[in-house]
């Protein structure tokens, strides 16, 4: 995951409040258990010296004791749950049933003065024992005992170690749920980017020409300036397009006139220069109105409109000619780009093939899902085999393309490689057509009325 | 015969009238659409050479009020803009042909002819009545494959006669394809040119009907 990405920063982020939040409220519930536990266990050492004073009984000098714990801990030997009751000269007086008969109780540890402490130590089995001490003067009796109380270190540490186990793995648990909620929580807050981020690709290559307006309030503001943008962008491009275009047609009137006025003999070369400039202007003028055109609509251009509008011009133009142009269009064939360069496609290969045919020009389309293939046939003389490239290649020579065989075919060149198409000649002896195929994006839709 | 030529770039509009009147053509000349509308709307005219590209109302529009009135003189148009969108858009706006600048005057010349003879309805380029015959490209009339000298005038009244042969053409029609607008037209002019016509054919082609003009005869 690249460092600069939100999902690494999102995670770093969860994993850092999951391992400090998680830790710091982990060591404070262990050490709110742990000192409860404690606490209990103190009650109980605590209350079982109570009992064992109250059960103590002082009789002509002679202690006695007529109560033994009901707590069976305080009866399984070596349970580390021990009781112990020594006089003034340490000597064990009693004991609980804990610690059998011929267990030294030498191994506790006797208290001081002051008859009030707490204390850990080794017992008889070698297992740490924590222990209470009281110094007490029973009823009735001169002198002090001490009440020697204890119980196993593992009880307790025990109880906490469980409880920390517990604690680790639903704080865990937690934690992980905690990453897993955040990283969906920034996929579904990252979802309308990503669905903004589709819109520009589908502006970028052409299937769509801005970006809706359903977005979340906080991305809206984005989406409608992405917008705005792209409308100033188009604004700033047409107008560029049409102060192209308008220096291209003011050229064109001083053009016509030099070119009149220079007939004769000696005009020869200014004639050319003339025919070659306005060559050069129109194949240019040409690239500016396509530049950028494709990028910015998501337009479907009807094929069969667009080529019944070409051929009744035809006709009006080669009416002299009486040529017989056929098409053949299925409908809801659609060209995938503008309608002006498909205009531009048909019209000059239509326009070329009349030019040269003798009787007939045909046009056919083929249509799939993504493609559309046209083919232009006449029944001229044809394109000689050697000159096929110069006449297709895309950004061949204004000259190449304009002198020899008069094909306009430069401009035709141009467009069909901005839509990344396809452009060849295929010479037809058997039915002595020559035809000019192009392939373009396209698709066929159907049940659209 | 009479041309109406349209366009705002006089340098231009001087080449077409001189070529236009070096071909036998009576021409007038606007440079405004909206007097071009009127002229083609009130005048009577054999060809209009339409410049699109004029200031106030363009020559599409022009040509579809044309159109719209069931005006069909012969409309060639001329284009700075060479894109298909532009020729489709002249073509069924009711051009009968379109010219993309810079053009060459020969060119439009042919195309103002060939759109004069389909007007009246003449298939081939060089048009004939009887031993009469009329080569617009060349300018020249021949009778019985004698080229006849003609003059300016002389020439307008033999091919507006040869495009319309055999249908009666009065003097008042004659007087309105025959000069520019403005001339001072007197229909005794049109009698003196038609007899100095006569004079010049061996034949007796262009006969008078009385009262309704005239007509030219096969024989």
């Amino acid at each position: 995951m690249p460092r600069h990405s939100l999902h690494f920063r999102i995670l770093a982020a969860a994993v850092l409040i999951g391992i400090v939040g998680i830790a710091a409220t982990g060591y404070v519930l262990r050490d709110l258990f742990s000192n409860h536990i404690e606490k209990r266990f103190f009650q109980t050492l605590e209350s079982t010296i109570h009992d064992l004073v109250a059960a103590s009984e002082s009789k002509d000098g002679n202690i006695r004791f007529n109560w033994r714990p009901s707590d069976p801990r305080f009866n399984t030997p070596f349970s580390g749950w021990y009781w112990v009751i020594f006089d003034q000269d340490n000597t064990a007086l009693t004991s609980s049933d804990s610690l059998p008969g011929n267990v030294d109780t030498g191994f506790f540890i006797y208290p001081d003065d002051s008859g009030h402490r707490r204390f850990t130590m080794k017992g008889p089995t070698d297992a740490e024992l924590i222990g209470l001490v009281r110094k007490i003067k029973p009823l009735g009796s001169e002198h002090f005992l001490f009440f020697v109380v204890t119980g196993p270190a593992d009880d307790t540490r025990r109880d906490v170690d469980a409880f920390s186990l517990n604690l680790l793995i639903a704080l865990s648990l937690i934690s992980i749920a905690f990453i897993v909620i955040s990283l969906l929580q920034l996929r579904w807050i990252l979802t309308p980017l990503y669905k903004a981020t589709a819109g520009v690709q589908a502006i970028r290559t052409a299937s769509k020409s801005n970006l809706d307006q359903n977005y979340p309030d906080e991305i809206r503001p984005l989406v409608s300036e992405i917008n705005a943008l792209l409308e100033d962008n188009a604004e700033i491009l047409s107008r560029a397009r049409l102060q192209a275009s308008n220096l291209a047609h003011a050229l064109k009137n001083p053009l016509t006139v030099i070119k009149n006025e220079s007939r004769g003999a000696g005009g020869e070369k200014i004639r050319q220069q003339v025919d070659h400039l306005n060559a050069n202007i129109s194949r240019h003028l040409n690239r500016v109105r396509i530049s950028g055109m494709t990028r910015h609509n998501g337009n479907l251009t009807p094929v069969a409109e667009v080529v019944r509008e070409i051929c009744e011009s035809l006709d009006i133009i080669y009416s002299q000619k009486q040529l017989k142009i056929r098409y053949d269009i299925p409908e809801h064939s659609f060209f995938h780009g503008d309608r002006l360069d498909l205009e531009e496609l048909i019209g000059n290969l239509m326009d070329n093939a009349c030019k040269w045919a003798k009787h007939e020009v045909t046009l056919s389309t083929q249509c799939n899902d993504n493609e559309l293939e046209l083919s232009v046939c006449d029944d001229g003389a044809g394109i000689p085999p050697g000159e096929w490239d110069n006449a297709l290649k895309p950004g061949s020579r204004i000259d190449e393309s304009q002198n020899g065989h008069g094909l306009g075919l430069g401009i035709v060149s141009d467009i069909v490689e901005l839509y990344g198409g396809s452009i060849s000649i295929v010479p037809k002896p058997a039915s002595s057509m020559n035809c000019i195929t192009l392939k373009l994006p396209g698709s066929q839709l159907k049940g659209l009325e | 015969m009479r041309a109406l030529v349209v366009e705002d770039d006089a340098e231009i509009a001087l080449q077409l009238r001189e070529a236009l009147e070096r071909h036998g053509y009576a021409v007038d000349m606007t440079g405004d659409g909206e007097h071009a509308w009127f002229l083609g709307d009130t005048e009577h005219y054999d060809v209009v050479v339409l410049d699109i590209g004029l200031p106030g109302k363009d020559g599409l529009s022009v040509l579809n009020e044309w159109r719209s009135n069931n005006n069909a003189i012969p409309v060639l148009i001329l284009t700075a803009r060479d894109t298909w969108r532009e020729k489709v858009t002249g073509l069924r706006s009711g051009a009968d042909d379109y010219l993309t600048k810079p053009f060459e005057m020969e060119e439009m010349l042919a195309r103002v002819e060939v759109l004069t003879r389909r007007a009246a309805g003449h298939a081939s380029s060089i048009l004939s009545c009887g031993d009469l015959s009329l080569d617009p490209s060349r300018q020249q009339v021949t009778e019985a494959g004698k080229s006849l000298d003609l003059s300016a005038l002389e020439y307008r009244l033999i091919a507006y006669l040869i495009h319309h042969k055999q249908t009666v053409v009065s003097k008042s029609t004659l007087n309105e394809h025959l000069y520019e607008q403005g001339f001072d037209r007197d229909s005794n002019v049109i009698e003196v040119l038609v007899n100095r016509c006569r004079n010049k054919l061996s034949g007796n082609q262009i006969k008078t009907l009385r009262g309704r003009g005239y007509i030219l005869e096969e024989e």
